[in-house]
């Protein structure tokens, strides 16, 4: 189980005259994620979503509040337990091809993280890393390969076995799927559908797209100026959601279809 | 890497330039006709002959000889410095830019009470402290010039610091040894390696430049910049004097800069 | 009829191993009329814009075919005449606003520049017309955005500035491509009202996307392109409820994860 407890980053930024403004990026953030389940958190970009999810993983320290994983706070673990603790808790980002190494062949990126985790042997290593491959559904050909020679969905697929490979109790995906190509993002929302069952990982799926985020999950958090304005477990209907903020996200959403739109041919 | 550098026609020149001046600093003692140091009073700025393929100098010493074994000083004190440098400038400037904070602040600051002084200062009154003689140019060498490129590889560190694999290598549970020595070093060393290999053309001619000057190198001792220095006097009457040195000096400062101008074209396009 | 632009077969090839990356693209768009053009990344509609307003190198890239504005083959004029057309007559809105504009240079100047190169206006008439321009396209505090440098707007401001660019030279055609994608939903929905707007005033768009659901919003008709051909075109309505290819229904499967029903 993953608590977060009044969570805060205020960042200070210089304004024209050289004034700093402080700038509530999380603003005391509370929630609960149990495990084998999922969760999406929607929020437009500059709601403070990214910054959160460093928050999580503890990549960046906190103003304020506290993330409990078990019972046990990070904040107060040596960087030696937090970093035995990242093996519980993995996360997939953005942009696949800037989270690899641009000199690591694709083999080394997938065993990077099994060989900081688990003592293997070589030739358990190599097992290991081809069952991976297999799980994302990458051909073994690309493992001696470098990140910018394959494709976004291939560097993408790569990422998520990096993270699925130490058997994480929850995975945090930050604008995973995002920049790429439709049917390919659909591809991997399904992939990582299966995944989730077979690995038994809980997800925090980040997104801007409550499409998306439908998709994924069925509790919903939406966020926005740093706040969670609204929490909604097992939804089954857009027409759930209460708060304001959520209606006017849920408007602006384009139409499924072009429906009784008068259309000149 | 190495198969792009020999498909570029100006890396392989620059290289080429380099390897011609590193055989001869090698086998300098087989390629010299005379000794280099050795005084010959009667044949004085003798015309070049077969014994002096050169002509001789002022104090009827072979140039030619003298040319050869110049180019082990200029080798010899240029590589091992930029080696120095290079350690101590990857040591400090990763450390403190990876730390980052009130460490790298302070970091700044002594960098820049440094660089506030301009080398030739630094190097000037260290020289005086220490008094002459190779070792000690070496060491003023290296003082004076660490913080500049220290500057640089924190730079590099700075911008490398910021893309994500490195946040991913986080969460994939590197150590921060283990970031910065697998994955932060790796990617800046080939932009690190143009820095270097410009910065050592740049060395020598400092070094050729303090010679000149009469700083750290013994009278005598056949270096090009003190070449260049005790042949000034005769400008007019035998401008050869300088024009040899002049050109040795040249072609090897060229051959580094050649080649380090060629690798940044090679390494830049990678990085976009 | 009553096409304002016309392309018939427009071809783009690498000029290095002379491969043909775009495949005899021909489409109409009429007075008044969105045409929707979407395909993924590698299907060549980005190319395609770029070679109807002559912004591919040409020594990189051949182009073959025409592209006819108002009966005048813009494509095989030569550069002289042909930019008496480009940026005036047609114009374009593009994915990055802020790459688009100059770092250095305020908005408003931007405006009178842009102004100054195409009309006979003086300076203080082009201001007051950009004033107006920002004002139409409901941005508050014009004054305030005219004096300002495009980073300090947001980039669902600076996308509505570079409509109204784009809309002050009065073109016929503009050509949007992928206009709003890099917009969150709100700023997108507000674009896609300009779109509409500008249809109803009698300009002719081509709107070029990877996202079914902009298509869904603005188009009337709607090609689909595939590796650097048209592999399917019909009104909005054929595309959406009735695709006649496999592509096109995974596309649009891709695009709308849930089902209808939960968007009741």
């Amino acid at each position: 189980m993953l608590r977060v407890e009044n969570l805060s980053k205020h960042y200070f930024i210089k304004d024209k005259k050289g004034k700093k403004t402080r700038v509530k990026a999380v603003d005391n953030v509370s929630f609960v994620l149990e495990e084998n389940r999922s969760y999406a958190l929607v929020g437009e970009s500059g709601s403070g979503k990214s910054t959160l999810a460093r928050l999580i993983l503890y990549i960046e320290k906190p103003t304020g509040g506290q993330v409990k994983m078990d019972q046990l706070d990070l904040s107060a673990m040596s960087s030696r337990e937090l970093r035995n603790k990242r093996a519980d808790i993995q996360m997939v980002m953005q942009d696949g091809q800037s989270s690899l190494d641009p000199r690591l062949k694709i083999y080394d990126s997938i065993a990077e993280p099994l060989r900081n985790f688990i003592k293997l042997s070589k030739k358990e290593e190599k097992e290991r890393v081809e069952a991976l491959m297999s799980k994302v559904e990458l051909p073994l050909e690309i493992l001696d390969r470098f990140p910018h020679e394959i494709s976004g969905g291939q560097q993408k697929r790569v990422c998520i076995a990096r993270a699925i490979s130490v058997k994480p109790k929850f995975i945090v995906f930050d604008e995973a799927v995002s920049g790429l190509d439709m049917t390919v993002r659909k591809k991997i929302l399904d992939l990582l559908l299966r995944l989730r069952d077979e690995i038994q990982s809980s997800y925090l799926f980040i997104t801007h797209d409550i499409d998306a985020a439908m998709y994924m999950s069925r509790n919903i958090l939406i966020m926005k100026d740093g706040k969670i304005v609204e929490q909604v477990e097992n939804i089954s209907a857009l027409s759930e959601f209460k708060h304001d903020y959520s209606k006017v996200l849920i408007r602006s959403l384009p139409p499924r279809t072009p429906g009784h739109r008068q259309v000149k041919i | 890497m190495v198969k792009k550098i020999l498909k570029n026609k100006q890396a392989v020149l620059g290289l080429l330039m380099i390897l011609v001046i590193a055989f001869i600093a090698i086998f300098a003692p087989f390629i010299a006709v005379n000794h280099p140091e050795e005084i010959d009073p009667a044949e004085k700025f003798a015309e070049a002959s077969l014994k002096y393929p050169l002509g001789t100098d002022q104090l009827g010493r072979c140039i030619f000889s003298r040319l050869i074994y110049g180019a082990r000083y200029s080798l010899g004190i240029a590589v091992p410095v930029l080696f120095i440098l290079a350690v101590v400038s990857i040591l400090t400037g990763t450390i403190s830019a990876y730390i980052g904070g009130g460490f790298d602040r302070v970091f700044t600051v002594i960098c820049d009470i440094f660089m506030s002084f301009p080398p030739l200062l630094v190097v000037l009154s260290l020289v005086g402290a220490l008094g002459q003689g190779i070792f000690n140019i070496m060491v003023a060498a290296v003082f004076s010039m660490w913080v500049w490129f220290a500057k640089v590889v924190r730079s590099y560190v700075l911008l490398e610091k910021k893309k994500g694999y490195i946040i991913a290598a986080k969460i994939a549970g590197c150590s921060d040894i283990k970031i910065i020595a697998l994955h932060i070093i790796p990617n800046i060393l080939p932009s690190l390696l143009v820095y270097f290999s410009t910065g050592i053309a740049g060395m020598m001619l400092m070094i050729s430049g303090f010679s000149f000057l009469g700083l750290g190198i013994e009278a005598g001792v056949p270096e090009w910049g003190a070449m260049l220095s005790s042949g000034k006097a005769y400008l007019y009457s035998r401008p050869l004097l300088l024009i040899y040195p002049g050109i040795c000096i040249l072609f090897t400062a060229a051959g580094f800069n050649l080649f380090g101008e060629a690798l940044r074209d090679i390494v830049s396009p990678e990085e976009v | 009829m009553d096409n304002i632009l016309e392309v018939r077969d427009l071809n783009i090839s690498l000029l290095e191993n002379n491969s043909t990356i775009v495949k005899d693209v021909s489409f109409d768009v009429g007075r008044g009329k969105v045409l929707g053009i979407i395909g993924e990344s590698g299907s060549g509609k980005t190319l395609t814009c770029k070679a109807m307003l002559k912004l591919l190198n040409e020594k990189v890239f051949g182009v073959r075919g025409k592209v006819k504005l108002n009966g005048a083959d813009i494509l095989n004029m030569d550069d002289k005449q042909s930019r008496a057309f480009i940026g005036k007559d047609i114009s374009m809105i593009m994915q990055n606003p802020m790459t688009a504009f100059d770092p250095m240079m305020k908005v408003g100047n931007h405006i009178v520049e842009t102004l100054k190169a195409h009309t006979s206006l003086s300076k203080k008439q082009a201001y007051a017309v950009g004033m107006r321009v920002l004002e139409k396209m409901n941005l508050q505090r014009v004054a305030e955005i005219m004096n300002s440098y495009p980073h300090t707007l947001s980039g669902g401001m600076l996308q509505r500035v570079m409509i109204a660019i784009a809309l002050m030279l009065k073109p016929r055609v503009i050509v949007a491509d992928e206009a709003t994608t890099a917009l969150d939903v709100k700023n997108q929905a507000i674009i896609l009202d300009e779109f509409q707007k500008m249809r109803d005033s009698g300009i002719g768009l081509l709107v070029v996307t990877h996202d079914f659901g902009v298509i869904g919003k603005v188009a009337d008709e709607v090609l689909v392109m595939k590796g650097g051909e048209i592999i399917e075109r019909g009104t909005v309505h054929q595309i959406f409820y009735n695709p006649r290819t496999e592509y096109t229904k995974e596309l649009l499967e891709a695009r709308f994860l849930v089902d209808e029903v939960n968007y009741a």
